[in-house]
């Protein structure tokens, strides 16, 4: 009697140990999901951090676009030039080093 | 930055809100406030950082401005200016008897700024004054709605609308809108061990850099681009007018001697100009 109730709870326990490991590999996978977010945030700015959240869900949509933007914003280092003219009539300061 | 701010058409509430600005930029990168973050990050041991986004954005600029000059424009000669003597707000800065310190070269390549994270080398420190009092002035003058303004952040200059601005040894000119500064060693000089110091550093040497000019000055369409060209021309010394025309800008350059030379585009100011470049 106690052997055919060992064999019945058997299988029991290895559903409940599967559910178990299915049930650690989702926290690490939302563990992991929630790091990768959190380190694009940290590297990219805001959007690229929405971009990521965008991939790890599994949605393309403007994910690349977003990121291209965060980066694009100022590496590059332009020299727009001015218009300059005689001087005299107009509202006055000084340019001197500092 | 220990400069004074002048500010022309602004109404008070937007005088207050420059004000403001000015104060939460000096916050960030004083080299003297012990609490700027730049003196926090200064004296982490860390090599990876999380700074704030105004700060990234700075560190962004300043990388930036390093690659586009060549890397005469570095921001890692914190511990190059302080050698040379230029470790307290200026106005308390004395002759000191002391020889200079150790020079240290620029190493901008090593600096990385991704988002908010900051990566350098351990010891290594930055001083953002390079770009940082143009880039105020610029964000400063976004504050102020008038078609006709300016911001004066210690005689660099960000403008909208016409504005005439007085030059260093006389003569004046019209800025037409965007930012006009210079940089030069006629003011800020000090003593060290008897020799001559000024905070214009060769990134080469981390040393004080020879130029044959006393104060250049460029217009360019904002203040950042105009300090950090100024800056450039300087220390590039007898090759800054081709490196303005090239880039097509505006420059003035004043020698200790008086001879004044100009790129083209820059018009009559009033001052006995000796010789125009135009390369």
């Amino acid at each position: 009697m106690n052997a055919n109730d060992d064999r019945q709870r058997r299988p029991s326990r290895i559903e409940a140990a599967k559910e178990r490991v299915a049930d650690v590999k989702a926290t690490l996978a939302a563990i992991a999901a929630a790091l990768f977010v959190v380190v694009a945030f940290l590297a990219r700015g805001h959007h690229a951090a929405a971009a990521s959240a965008a991939a790890a869900s599994g949605s393309t949509g403007s994910a690349t676009g977003a990121a291209v933007d965060s980066q694009s914003s100022s590496d590059d280092f332009g020299f727009p030039s001015a218009s300059l003219g005689s001087a005299g009539g107009a509202p006055s300061a000084s340019t001197h080093a500092s | 930055m220990g400069v004074e701010v002048g500010v022309g058409g602004a109404t008070d509430a937007e005088l207050a809100a420059v004000r403001a600005c000015f104060e939460r930029w000096e916050q960030a990168f004083s080299r003297f406030r012990p609490d700027s973050e730049l003196s926090l990050v200064n004296r982490s041991e860390s090599e990876l950082l999380i700074v704030s986004q105004l700060f990234a954005d700075a560190v962004r600029t300043a990388l930036a401005a390093a690659a586009a000059t060549g890397g005469a424009v570095d921001p890692t000669l914190g511990r190059a200016i302080e050698a040379a003597g230029y470790d307290r707000d200026f106005s308390r800065l004395a002759d000191d008897p002391r020889p200079a310190g150790a020079p240290a070269a620029g190493r901008w390549r090593d600096v990385r700024i991704e988002g908010r994270v900051l990566v350098r080398p351990r010891g290594l420190r930055l001083d953002l004054n390079g770009v940082v009092k143009g880039l105020a002035a610029d964000a400063a003058l976004e504050l102020v709605a008038a078609a006709a303004c300016f911001v004066d952040a210690g005689g660099d200059v960000a403008a909208r609308g016409a504005l005439d601005v007085a030059l260093p040894g006389g003569g004046a000119v019209r800025l037409q809108g965007g930012g006009i500064a210079t940089s030069g060693t006629s003011r800020r000089r000090w003593l060290r061990g008897g020799e001559a110091q000024h905070h214009l550093l060769d990134a080469r040497t981390g040393r004080p850099a020879g130029s044959r000019w006393s104060d250049v000055t460029v217009a360019a369409g904002s203040c950042c681009a105009a300090d950090v060209a100024a800056k450039t021309a300087f220390l590039l010394s007898d090759d800054g007018p081709d490196w303005l025309h090239e880039r097509g800008l505006a420059g003035r350059f004043l020698a200790a001697d008086g001879l004044i030379v100009t790129t083209s585009g820059w018009p009559d100011d009033g001052a006995a100009t000796a010789a125009v470049w135009a390369a």
